[in-house]
């Protein structure tokens, strides 16, 4: 991995989070952005207690891509949690550089949010390279 | 909110509509036209465009692959046009008109034997459900210690191959949701370049059902839907039972145990449990994984083979 990937904009990706957070409203619980490479946080809006959990989300996308590679299913692209109260939706960003996670209530409409990850994923790769 | 169809299908918008119950106002509009699709407590109960109203409608927007969409949440229907159950409407589009595969509705969903507890087959609904899900490429049922239950597949699907890695996943899942106080755990879904995997908890999360589907053939809400509806048909008495622990005098072991010479003297089982392992002893699946239990408890034991030739002939000539 790059020795580059930390030569983040946070300005950048304060902004993109922020724009995330208005648009989410009420339905965003937080988000983060780990670094692939160390599984360190790179940036995050969450509730402090939650803080140390985002590697331990990566993990799972880890664990899923080594299944899909078994079973020749090809890279995961993303990974969706459903808890009985929220989604945790995980995508990779990159080369499988980093994962970007947003944690939403389960009264967010899930497709919306989809949308919007697709439309943020290029702002934060941007952001970050 | 507001956005473009080139973002979001028709299909997915309504069905995202549906499947959170909730009610609303879709406003499609498609070069000139302009449709309004109104939304329920998730059922879709009226659709107008110009004169037309009902069905007719949903059949013609579902058509639309470009335009603009805007949402109303909380708007109340002026009319009720339209009572089918939603997911059939926007199936019967999708099917092909020769196509022997069944739209979905409550009453045709995948039904196990009346006699749930002891007649139900995993391997039989499996196979159910695989001509039911529109790209359907496999399916299991696994317990949590990593053992397949029942597996069904229209294609190879290398599961035995991510065997370690899924178990691993069922087993973390749960845990990290609640450790990170997300609530508990319900779903996992990760897409790939080419299907959709979803992995769902069965009760008291000791037991998985997995699905597989091509994800160029159906959308993940209607997949989601689809997990829910199936997972809360099968029994939760035979998963308990397959998926107990070894530790609390694990029944897949019980039933091998009891007829070996050596473990029959430290295991004991009630009549009602043997009864109920017996049933559960009619599954292929079930018993092969049986013989492999018994040769893993053979190599731990480190007592020679032939001291468990008759129970692993007998296993292998049920299987």
């Amino acid at each position: 991995m790059q020795s580059n990937l930390y030569f983040h904009n946070p300005s950048k990706l304060e902004l993109i989070f922020q724009t995330l957070k208005t648009e989410l409203g009420e339905d965003l619980l937080g988000s983060f952005l780990v670094s692939a490479a160390d599984n360190k946080l790179v940036y995050a809006i969450l509730h402090p207690e939650q803080q140390e959990y985002p590697p331990f989300y990566t993990t799972i996308i880890k664990i899923a891509n080594s299944i899909s590679q078994k079973m020749q299913l090809g890279m995961v692209e993303d990974n969706l949690i459903i808890t009985d109260r929220y989604y945790l939706l995980t995508r990779i960003l990159g080369q499988n550089d980093y994962y970007w996670g947003v944690i939403v209530s389960k009264q967010a409409p899930l497709g919306s949010v989809r949308i919007l990850i697709d439309r943020f994923s290029p702002q934060i790769i941007n952001a970050i390279v | 909110m507001k956005g473009k169809l080139e973002e979001i299908t028709v299909r997915d918008l309504i069905q995202q509509y549906c499947l959170e119950k909730r009610t609303a106002r879709l406003i499609l509009q498609h070069q000139k036209n302009v449709a309004e699709v109104y939304i329920k407590d998730g059922d879709i109960v009226h659709a107008k465009m110009d004169k037309q109203a009902g069905e007719m409608v949903i059949h013609q927007v579902l058509q639309w692959q470009n335009g603009n969409y805007e949402t109303q949440d909380g708007k109340q229907p002026p009319a009720i046009t339209i009572d089918r159950f939603w997911l059939n409407l926007l199936l019967e589009d999708q099917l092909p008109i020769t196509s022997s595969t069944p739209s979905i509705n409550p009453e045709q969903t995948p039904s196990p034997p009346k006699d749930k507890q002891a007649g139900f087959s995993p391997d039989l609904f499996l196979q159910e459900i695989s001509s039911q899900l529109n790209g359907y490429l496999g399916s299991a049922i696994m317990s949590q210690k990593g053992i397949i239950i029942a597996q069904h597949a229209v294609r190879k699907l290398y599961l035995e191959e991510a065997l370690p890695y899924i178990s691993h996943l069922i087993k973390i899942l749960p845990v990290i949701v609640e450790k990170s106080a997300l609530g508990q755990f319900e779903e996992d879904l990760f897409t790939t370049d080419s299907a959709h995997c979803l992995m769902r908890a069965l009760p008291t999360n000791q037991a998985f059902l997995l699905v597989f589907t091509d994800r160029s053939a159906r959308g993940v809400g209607s997949l989601l839907f689809f997990s829910r509806t199936i997972a809360e048909q099968i029994p939760t008495f035979n998963l308990a039972t397959i998926a107990a622990p070894a530790s609390s005098q694990s029944n897949v072991r019980c039933l091998y145990q009891t007829n070996c010479p050596v473990y029959q003297r430290k295991i004991k089982v009630t009549d009602e449990r043997y009864q109920q392992i017996k049933n559960l002893y009619c599954l292929a699946e079930f018993r092969a994984c049986a013989v492999f239990e018994l040769i893993q408890e053979i190599n731990r034991s480190g007592l020679p083979i032939n001291m468990y030739y008759s129970e692993i002939q007998a296993l292998v000539r049920t299987s």
